[in-house]
């Protein structure tokens, strides 16, 4: 019986771990930085067409032009830059503002140079505070 | 802070030397300095709090979490609203159970005392080193010269997304679940350095657990409970890191609770509660680090930190620490006896932590796969909500049907007659429900394919089902048969089932509540959402509503004009109708609270919140969240969200039943409180 028990676990344990490894490329997506973002445009602009991913940056200062729930605006980082545009497929998160660091889920249209984000995250509660310091504090 | 690691630092030396040399007056000196360790401790979140009270702002923690508008209430609970300010109040937690757990084990198994203190001293000390060493945790950190550069006596104030009720209390009570799983660990841990691995052990620990897991388990869900009501995206779980991360611990929780039953009745798997009340700490200490490190992005935003060193340091210290004592017990740990049957309740409980431990794999592997990505293969990955459902769905489906199963077994092996006779009536259950299911989606709402029909939310129903009437079949037959012996009435009888005895009868109370609030999971399964460009006075269908917006209007709050304004805001009045009646009403807003910019000493920096109006009912939530005006008009997003209230009202039982099972309050008691009516000789047989 012993023997049976631990057949059962052992395989029910490899069975489901190997699925869960297996599987996981599948419903994944990348992520870049700005500037990885760049290397890959530069180096094979194919790889990203209609690739959903998310991009990190910050929100350029003056730069968001909202029209109802979507919003145009650049993120910046590393002195790169990326036109954005938020297809109000989601609403934009409270602490969307200039200067916020922003998490975006989307695809890259080539033709027109802008990312088309449908989610877009902004930081929030628990990193408030070093959300909120001025870039020379904590230093 | 210094003197806390001192104290600290005093007690886990001159415990270890006294263990070491058997000298009773170091173990003496080793817990005297606990005492004084918790006194030192409780100063300073008492300083820390008077300075946020005062609003000092010569302080960086107070300048960042508390302004001069901020009401006091909220002052006191920016103890946690910030990264110093939780590591000092998880410390002073630690240290409050620790004299707790003392105080107990000193009179129950006083042999265990001065492990236990040497144990819970190192994980104090880990915290007192963090907020010393690392400039993020100190909470009483001066500005450096140069930093602060503001001219006017202000604070940035709380986040306004943390001004809310459920916020206020969701990070202490998940605080306290993190926290006292280290009395657990301590009290097992002990148990292997003295070698006494007795039962006694498993009875320390079980109140303490069962605290842990209940304070998880609430601290999740009112965590829950405030983003639906905070945050304005219509939903109350995304698969988020940190979600995920409170969630781990209550997974091997919950498999620590039922494997120590099977401990206790049938001495069978000793390693594996050793291992698992280690995973179970070892996973609070994770989701700590993983909400405070920075080593994975969350809707939480974290990052910045300078804390991951110091925890991958100590987990490892922890795995290393108890393997070794594992290792060296091995022999003292071996089961009793073997497992009989698969039909039997111990075989039950087997596969209820196989699915835990998968089920926490499947997290870990979920939660650090942009981790290992970019680690391995340079390259970061996530993968997605749609992966968590995949995996956690179907596993959290098996672990329903054990839920239910679990308790109709019997221990050793079940009798195909007695089988037969347990599931007769909730597999009936399961297959009506099933089967009414289906039919209701195939014949009256016409939906033929296996997407439309939604199959794993109609195996969801009848597996719910299945366990509500598994419990109440349980509650009806021991009550009858009491109230045959005691001659009480049906609902005196039934209300003292549970004070009979309380592990089990309120045990099966806390499945009911689990399975209701899987109900409510389920009706995740049916959400729509859309969105609404409307102008004032118009209205428009969809899902079988009409809504409308009422009205639309700007204010600034406080309204008393001659008080600066808190925060203005932009308010949406909403009319819900259905088949030509107003059913609800609801404002939906978006606030601005002015911020305080410490560059330059003005207020011109803006946070915004959102604000739905949710409109509640027994079936199904109407979510209305105020987007934006565009042209004039004005857009709302809308979600029908169905049986959320079933979430909310199974968490509401959950907690009622466990607070009942934590107090100390038998049927003895009881009966002394309300009077002696029958036998009680008699009652207590049963008990």
């Amino acid at each position: 019986m012993k023997l049976k028990v631990s057949i059962v676990v052992i395989a029910v344990v490899l069975g489901v771990g190997f699925l869960v490894i297996s599987s996981s490329g599948k419903d994944a997506h990348p992520h870049f930085q700005l500037k990885e973002f760049y290397e890959v445009l530069k180096s094979n602009p194919q790889k990203l067409d209609n690739l959903f991913m998310t991009i990190y940056g910050n929100v350029k200062e003056g730069s968001i032009v909202k029209k109802g729930i979507q919003a145009n605006f650049i993120v910046e980082k590393d002195g790169l830059e990326l036109p954005v545009f938020a297809t109000g497929k989601n609403l934009l998160p409270d602490m969307f503002k200039d200067g916020a660091i922003l998490s975006m889920d989307g695809v890259y249209n080539r033709q027109l140079n802008q990312f088309e984000a449908d989610k877009v995250l902004a930081k929030c509660a628990s990193k408030y505070e070093s959300a909120a310091m001025p870039a020379n504090m904590g230093k | 802070m210094v003197l806390s690691m001192g104290t600290g630092l005093v007690s886990l030396l001159s415990g270890i030397w006294g263990i070491w040399k058997r000298d009773k007056e170091y173990l003496v000196l080793s817990r005297q300095t606990l005492y004084l360790h918790f006194i030192i401790i409780s100063f300073s979140l008492l300083s820390l709090t008077y300075l946020l009270v005062n609003a000092d702002f010569s302080i960086a923690y107070v300048t960042n979490h508390v302004n001069n508008a901020l009401p006091v209430f909220y002052r006191v609970t920016s103890i946690w609203a910030g990264q110093a300010g939780s590591m000092l109040f998880w410390n002073f937690l630690l240290i409050l159970f620790s004299v707790i757990a003392v105080l107990h084990i000193q009179k129950e198994e006083p042999v265990l005392v001065p492990y236990i203190i040497v144990i819970l001293m190192g994980i104090s000390l880990f915290f007192s080193i963090m907020g010393n060493f690392s400039d993020t945790s100190d909470p009483f950190r001066v500005f450096h010269a140069g930093e602060r550069i503001m001219t006017s006596n202000d604070g940035r104030g709380l986040n306004p997304l943390l001004q809310h009720w459920a916020m206020v209390i969701h990070p202490p009570v998940l605080y306290f679940g993190y926290v006292s799983f280290a009395i657990p660990y301590a009290i097992a841990m002990a148990s292997l350095m003295t070698g006494r691995i007795n039962l006694k052990w498993t009875r320390l620990v079980r109140r303490w657990t069962l605290f842990s897991w209940f304070s998880l388990g609430a601290g999740i869900m009112l965590g829950s409970k405030w983003a639906y009501e905070e945050l304005g995206w219509g939903g109350y779980w995304a698969w988020d890191a940190v979600e995920n991360a409170s969630l781990m611990p209550w997974l091997t929780g919950t498999a620590f609770l039922h494997s120590i039953l099977v401990q206790e009745k049938r001495g069978m798997l000793k390693v594996w509660n050793m291992v698992l009340v280690t995973i179970s700490f070892l996973m609070c200490i994770f989701g700590t680090f993983l909400t405070r490190s920075g080593v994975v992005n969350s809707v939480h935003a974290f990052a910045n930190s300078t804390l991951g060193p110091f925890f991958v340091v100590f987990m490892i210290l922890i795995v290393l620490f108890s393997t070794y004592y594992i290792i060296t017990r091995l022999s003292e740990l071996k089961s009793d006896r073997p497992i009989n049957s698969f039909l039997s309740r111990e075989a039950g409980f087997l596969f209820n932590n196989v699915l835990f431990v998968v089920m926490l794999f499947t997290l870990i592997w979920g939660t650090m796969y942009p981790a290992f990505t970019e680690y391995f293969l340079k390259e970061k990955v996530s993968v997605t909500a749609i992966w968590f459902n995949k995996f956690m769905v179907p596993l959290g489906l098996l672990l329903m049907f054990l839920t239910g199963a679990g308790p109709l077994l019997a221990w050793r092996k079940t009798a195909g007659k007695t089988l037969l006779k347990n599931f007769r009536l909730p597999l009936t259950v399961l297959f009506v429900v099933f089967f009414a299911y289906f039919g209701i989606r195939y014949f009256y709402f016409h939906y033929t394919s296996l997407e439309e029909l939604k199959l794993m939310a109609g195996i969801s129903f009848a597996l719910s089902a299945f366990v509500i009437s598994g419990v109440v079949e349980e509650f009806l037959q021991t009550t009858r048969a009491r109230i045959s012996v005691t001659k009480e009435s049906f609902f005196a009888g039934f209300l003292m089932i549970f004070f009979q005895n309380k592990r089990r009868y309120l045990g099966y109370a806390v499945h009911l509540g689990l399975a209701v609030m899987f109900v409510g999971f389920t009706g995740k399964a049916f959400t729509t959402e859309t969105k609404l460009v409307l102008g004032k006075g118009e209205a428009e269908s969809f899902q079988g509503y009409l809504i409308e917006v009422a009205d639309y209007e700007q204010k600034s709050f406080p309204e008393n004009k001659n008080a600066a304004p808190l925060y203005t805001s932009k308010i949406v009045h909403v009319n819900v109708y259905k088949d030509d009646h107003l059913i609800n009403s609801g404002k939906t807003e978006i606030r601005s609270y002015p911020l305080y910019n410490l560059s330059n000493g003005k207020y011109d920096d803006v946070q915004d919140t959102s604000e739905p109006a949710i409109m509640s009912g027994l079936y199904e939530d109407v979510y209305v969240q105020f987007g934006g005006i565009d042209e004039g008009r004005i857009i709302i997003q809308v979600w029908i969200n169905p049986l959320v209230n079933w979430v909310w009202a199974g968490f509401i039982g959950y907690t009622l039943v466990l607070v009942l099972l934590l107090v100390p309050f038998g049927e003895k008691r009881v009966i002394a409180f309300f009077g002696k009516k029958y036998n009680t000789s008699v009652v207590m047989q049963g008990s």
